[in-house]
């Protein structure tokens, strides 16, 4: 008995999926043309916190010398610095004005200021962020760096009584920004040195065990004893 | 104006969408004579888009060496005509944490797909309806483009610049948007043709040279 095959036929006449299929194939290898050369000439930049990452952009404004002003961090960011030459590092900390353990590290800010930060060599920068409790604000800020007579640090604390001294550096407001989320912050106070160029050379939550655990620790290693 | 004509890469992607916009004109029909309005109209949109993809594809480039070195090799980046106040910008050059290169990229890649689909297979059932998904894929792009105008013009540091590769873009996607919809006001009308139909005459002539 004589059967028709019809599958093959039906692969002749439905072109339909071979004209969707090659088009398929066309633009698959245009993309992957278009990302190896993307890949080649200028791949994406690794932005993160972790050591060795690029630090995330922070926008915003800060309060330094009794006023607000426009703050952004590539402005300090020197792109073609190089290992050994001159240059500012910068110390990036993180804040709740309400967190209780932010209140006890002004005074070790306090302390290592006048080496490090005083002298210029690193630049500091405290962010406040928004992370206890949701009654934050630009005076609670400001009361907080310059510890003014102002109730709500440590959220009944009068701010006057933080311990350490009246932080001469800048404050910026991050409280309705994304750089919670853009630094992934594990908790705060949170504590980043960066090299000139923007680098992370310094994570205070990758260092546990290792005797660089604090800030004081970390800015010694870095800018004393590599030097 | 020299060293508009000197920026080579500018020139590599604007020139397919020159010649896209050249083919998909009134003036390509007779460089392509064999070839329906519907179809040439689909090849014009096919270079358009190339030049799109690939202008897109080298903003990405240029953000990415802004992003790590604060300064790019790509492209100027001070003056009225340059890409780092506009691709460097830290606030607008991305979409939803995208870079705008990426979003045009991928724009260009499935809006290329989708014509491509129709161009090699015209009178395939899906064909038509492939037509306006590519439209309504596309209309989001002109509040891209207004939005990135209004950036480039008002909203960057020291506005305003002009950045040739991100003109390009738009130029390329405005092109895409307008033939799309060229393309479907002709379907509609019932022009969807692969081949140009011929005139009583061209009928005439090839008949009596068949008969001999």
């Amino acid at each position: 008995m004589k059967t028709d095959c019809t599958t093959r036929r039906a692969l002749f006449e439905d072109e339909n999926a071979d004209a969707r299929m090659g088009a398929t194939f066309v633009i698959s290898a245009a993309l992957t043309i278009a990302l190896v050369f993307v890949w080649i000439i200028a791949p994406p930049a690794s932005i993160g916190v972790s050591e060795g990452q690029l630090a995330p952009e922070i926008i915003g404004q800060g309060y330094l010398d009794g006023g607000w002003e426009d703050f952004q961090l590539t402005d300090h960011i020197n792109f073609s610095w190089v290992e050994g030459a001159e240059g500012q590092w910068i110390l990036l900390q993180f804040i709740d004005t309400d967190c209780p353990h932010c209140w006890k590290s002004g005074a070790d800010m306090s302390e290592h200021w006048p080496i490090f930060g005083d002298s210029g060599a690193v630049l500091y920068v405290t962010i406040a962020v928004e992370v206890v409790g949701n009654e934050h604000s630009r005076d609670e800020i400001v009361a907080f760096k310059e510890k003014q007579d102002y109730v709500g640090c440590k959220s009944t604390s009068n701010c006057e009584n933080r311990p350490g001294d009246v932080h001469p550096w800048m404050y910026v407001d991050a409280l309705n920004s994304d750089v919670s989320d853009d630094y992934a912050l594990p908790g705060v106070p949170f504590e980043l040195l960066l090299s000139p160029d923007g680098i992370v050379i310094w994570n205070g939550a990758q260092h546990k065990s290792d005797g660089l655990d604090t800030v004081d620790s970390a800015l010694r290693h870095h800018l004393m004893e590599d030097a | 104006m020299v060293a508009f004509a000197a920026d080579w890469p500018l020139m590599l992607f604007l020139a397919p969408v020159v010649i896209g916009i050249f083919i998909a004109s009134p003036m390509g029909a007779p460089r392509l004579p064999e070839m329906g309005e519907a179809r040439r109209r689909l090849l014009g949109l096919l270079f358009i888009e190339a030049g799109g993809f690939t202008a897109s594809v080298y903003t990405w480039m240029i953000h990415n060496q802004m992003a790590a070195t604060g300064t790019s090799e790509l492209c100027a980046v001070k003056g009225l005509v340059q890409c780092g106040s506009v691709i460097g910008d830290p606030t607008y050059s991305t979409f939803l944490g995208l870079p705008w290169g990426i979003v045009g990229m991928g724009a260009f890649a499935v809006i290329g797909w989708l014509t491509l689909a129709m161009f090699m297979e015209m009178k395939a059932d899906w064909a038509e309806k492939y037509l306006d998904y590519a439209w309504y894929l596309s209309l989001p792009g002109i509040a891209g483009i207004v939005w990135l105008i209004i950036v480039e013009m008002f909203l960057v540091d020291g506005a305003p610049h002009i950045c040739p590769y991100c003109t390009c873009v738009h130029i390329a996607l405005g092109a895409t948007i307008f033939l799309l919809y060229s393309l479907r006001k002709n379907r509609d009308a019932g022009h969807w043709e692969i081949t140009r139909q011929k005139s009583k005459e061209e009928l005439l002539a090839l008949a009596r040279k068949g008969r001999k």
